[in-house]
C-alpha cells in the first residue's frame, strides 16, 4: 500500500471550456479509504483515471509515496482498479481472470495459483475457479472484479461505481464485504460514487466534488455534521433551506431574529438550511427555544418518525421529521416549529 | 386453436416448404437407382455418388475449390480484421466511405466483380488463373469479416482492455491476448461464411479459370451442358451437407441472428 498525493490536477477535454477536473489536491494515507462523491459530470471519474494513468492531467502530479507518477503509463503504476461495467475477461475463467494480472507481471505458475487460491478465498468465491464470467451472479462477478485487482497486491485500489448494477440489497451487502476486506488486507483505496450512503458506509475520507473542484474533504461525520457549503449540504441529503441574514450576532429569519452562535464571521446575506430530524411542532410557541410560527399542511405517519409539512408566512414550507406520532394540532390549525442550536447550519451565498 | 394461430402455422409451413421442398427433391434423387434425375425415383442406389467421386473433373476441381476457399479464407480473414479494427477505432475522416467500399463486394454484381478483375489484372501483367482466383475471392470474403468483426467490436465494451493495462499489460499483449480472444467468436463467423462463399462462387470465377484451374460450381456447370445424370444431384447433396456444417458451426461459436441481424 502506498500514500497518494494529488496536486493540483487539472483536466480539459478536446472542445470543453470549463475543466472537467479544476486544480483538484487531495492527499490519501497509506491504507486509508478516500471517497470521490458528487452527481455525474462533477469530474470524480476524470479525476480517478487521471490517478490510474488511464488518462493525462494537462496540469499538476500524481504522487504514490511521494515519486511522480504523472507520465507513468497505467500498466506500470502497480494499481488494481474495478470498473463499473466490471471489464471482466469474458473469454476467460474466473481463476485465469485473476490470473491475468500476475501473469503480465512475471509471476511464476506455482506462484501465481496459490496467490489466486488465496485471492479467491478471500472474496468467497473458491469452489467458482472454473466458471466463467457469463455464468456467475452479478454479485459473484462483483467479487472476481474485485479479486482479481486485488491479487497484483497493488499500491492504490482504484473502484469506479462498481455497485451502481446491484439492486439495493447486494450492494449494501457487496458494501460491507468491500469494508471488511479492505481493512483487512490494507489497502489504500480510492473510491467513486454518486450515492452518499455509500459514501458514508465505506470512507475514511470522503471528499465532494462539484463541477471538477473539490468543494469539500473531510471525514463522513464531518461532511454529514458540517457541511461547508450549500451545494454539499444539499448532496448529502439535507433540505430545508430558507433565505436569511446574520448581523452583529443575531440572526434573520423570516422576518424574526434569533440569537447567532455558529461559526460563520462573515455578516449579510446567507441560506440556513434545518435538519428535518433536529425541528419540533407544538400548538403554542414554546419557552426557551427558537421557533417560528406556520401553518400544519400534511402530517404522514411513518412508523417510527412521522412527517409534517409546515407553511411559514412567506409561503415556503418547511418538512419536519419528529418522533411525534399524533401532530399538535388539527390541519390548516396554526402551529410552532421549534429547533436545537446544532441543526441549523448557515451558509454564506 | 384461433383462426389466426391456424393461420399463421399453415403460411409458415408453406414458406418452409417453399425454402425446404427443392432441397429435399435434389437430396432424394441423388439415390436415384436409374439414368435420368426423375422423382418419384426409380428404387434406391447410391450408384450416383460413385460417378460423381470418380469423374476427375469433379474431384480436381472440388480439390482446387477447397484449396481455393482455404487460401482466400487464410488471406481475407486477416485483412478483414485489420480493416474493422481501423474503421472501427481509427481517427481519420472517410471512415464511413472506406467501411462502404470494403463492403462493396456484397453490392456490386459477382459478373461485373468478374470482369474487373480480369482486364484490371491482365493490364498489368497478371494471367496466371490460380493468382487471379485467390485476389478474386479474397475480396468476396473481406466483407463478410469486415462484418462480424465491426459488429464484435461494436459490442465489445473498452474497459475490459483498460483493465488488462492496469493489470500491467502492454498494447500488444492486450492486443493478443484480450481483445483477439474475445473478437474471437465473430472473426471465426465471418471466416466460415466467408469460406461458403468462396467454396460456393460460379460469378467472379468464371472470368478468372483457365483450362488446368477450375472450381467446382462451374464443373458442376460445365457437365450439366451436356450431360443430365443425378450425379449433378449426388454432388448437390454432398455441398448441401458442407454448408449445412458450416452454419452449424456459425451457430454454436457466434449465434446465426447476431450475425444476419447486424
Amino acid at each position: 500500500m502506498a500514500q497518494i498525493s494529488l496536486r493540483n490536477l487539472t483536466k480539459y477535454y478536446p472542445g470543453g471550456q470549463v475543466p472537467a477536473v479544476d486544480d483538484v489536491s487531495l492527499d490519501i494515507p497509506a491504507g486509508g479509504f478516500l471517497t470521490l462523491l458528487g452527481p455525474s459530470g462533477c469530474g470524480k471519474s476524470s479525476t480517478l483515471r487521471i490517478v490510474a494513468g488511464l488518462s493525462d492531467p494537462d496540469g499538476g502530479q500524481v504522487l504514490m509515496d511521494r515519486r511522480d507518477v504523472t507520465r507513468l503509463g497505467a500498466q506500470k503504476r502497480n494499481i488494481g482498479m474495478v470498473f463499473q461495467s466490471l471489464a471482466l475477461f469474458p473469454h476467460l475463467t474466473v481463476a485465469e481472470n485473476v490470473a491475468f494480472g500476475p501473469r503480465m507481471r512475471g509471476v511464476s505458475a506455482a506462484d501465481r495459483k496459490a496467490r489466486v487460491e488465496r485471492v479467491l478465498s478471500i472474496v468467497e468465491l473458491t469452489g467458482f475457479a472454473q466458471r466463467y464470467p457469463h455464468q456467475l451472479s452479478g454479485g459473484q462477478q462483483q467479487r472476481v472484479a474485485l479479486a482479481r485487482a486485488m491479487v497484483v497486491e497493488p499500491s492504490v485500489l482504484i473502484l469506479d461505481e462498481p455497485f451502481s448494477a446491484l439492486d439495493r440489497k447486494l450492494r449494501e451487502a457487496m458494501q460491507l464485504e468491500l469494508y471488511r476486506i479492505t481493512r483487512e488486507i490494507g489497502v489504500t483505496a480510492l473510491f467513486v460514487t454518486h450515492d452518499q450512503e455509500e459514501a458514508l458506509t465505506l470512507s475514511d475520507q470522503i471528499a465532494v466534488m462539484n463541477h471538477g473542484r473539490v468543494e469539500q474533504c473531510g471525514t463522513p461525520r464531518e461532511i454529514f455534521a458540517a457541511p461547508q457549503t450549500r451545494f454539499v449540504a444539499e448532496f448529502m441529503g439535507l433540505s430545508n433551506f430558507l433565505p436569511a441574514r446574520i448581523d452583529d450576532g443575531s440572526l434573520e429569519i423570516e422576518g424574526q431574529r434569533f440569537a447567532w452562535t455558529g461559526r460563520m464571521e462573515t455578516h449579510g446575506d446567507c441560506d440556513v438550511a434545518l435538519r428535518p430530524e433536529g425541528l419540533w411542532l407544538s400548538a403554542d410557541a414554546p419557552a426557551g427555544a427558537p421557533a417560528l410560527p406556520g401553518v400544519l399542511r400534511q402530517a404522514i405517519y411513518q412508523g417510527p418518525t412521522s412527517s409534517y409539512t409546515v407553511q411559514l408566512p412567506s409561503g415556503r414550507s418547511l418538512v419536519a421529521r419528529t418522533a411525534q406520532a399524533e401532530a399538535p394540532a388539527a390541519i390548516g390549525a396554526p402551529v410552532w416549529l421549534s429547533w436545537t442550536q446544532d441543526s441549523l447550519l448557515a451558509f454564506a451565498k | 386453436m384461433t383462426g389466426f394461430t391456424l393461420f399463421r402455422r399453415v403460411g409458415a409451413g408453406a414458406l418452409y416448404t417453399f425454402l425446404l421442398a427443392p432441397l429435399v427433391f435434389v437430396i432424394v434423387v441423388s439415390f436415384n437407382g436409374g439414368t435420368t434425375p426423375k422423382f418419384p425415383p426409380e428404387g434406391f442406389s447410391l450408384q450416383w455418388y460413385g460417378v460423381a467421386l470418380s469423374n476427375p473433373n469433379f474431384t480436381g476441381s472440388a480439390l482446387t475449390s477447397l484449396v481455393l476457399a482455404t487460401a482466400a479464407t487464410m488471406v481475407g480473414t486477416p485483412l478483414g480484421v485489420a480493416a474493422a479494427f481501423g474503421i472501427a477505432r481509427g481517427r481519420f475522416p472517410g471512415k464511413g466511405f472506406l467501411e462502404a467500399v470494403f463492403l462493396s463486394p456484397l453490392i456490386v454484381p459477382g459478373i461485373v466483380i468478374g470482369v474487373a478483375l480480369l482486364v484490371s489484372l491482365a493490364s498489368i501483367g497478371l494471367r496466371d488463373a490460380p493468382i487471379r482466383l485467390l485476389i478474386g475471392h479474397v475480396l468476396l470474403i473481406l466483407p463478410y469479416v469486415l462484418r462480424t468483426t465491426l459488429a464484435g467490436l461494436a459490442s465489445f465494451d473498452r474497459a475490459v482492455e483498460e483493465a488488462a493495462v492496469t493489470l500491467g499489460a502492454g498494447r500488444a499483449q492486450v492486443l493478443w491476448h484480450v481483445t483477439l480472444p474475445a473478437l474471437r467468436p465473430a472473426i471465426l463467423a465471418g471466416a466460415a461464411f466467408g469460406f461458403i462463399i468462396s467454396f460456393d462462387d460460379a460469378a467472379v470465377s468464371i472470368f478468372l479459370i483457365d483450362a488446368h484451374a477450375t472450381t467446382l460450381p462451374l464443373a458442376i456447370m460445365s457437365y450439366m451442358q451436356y450431360n443430365f445424370d443425378p450425379s449433378i444431384a449426388a454432388i448437390s447433396s454432398m455441398l448441401i451437407a458442407l454448408t449445412l456444417a458450416g452454419a452449424v458451426f456459425i451457430e454454436r461459436g457466434f449465434g446465426l441472428k447476431r450475425f444476419l441481424g447486424n
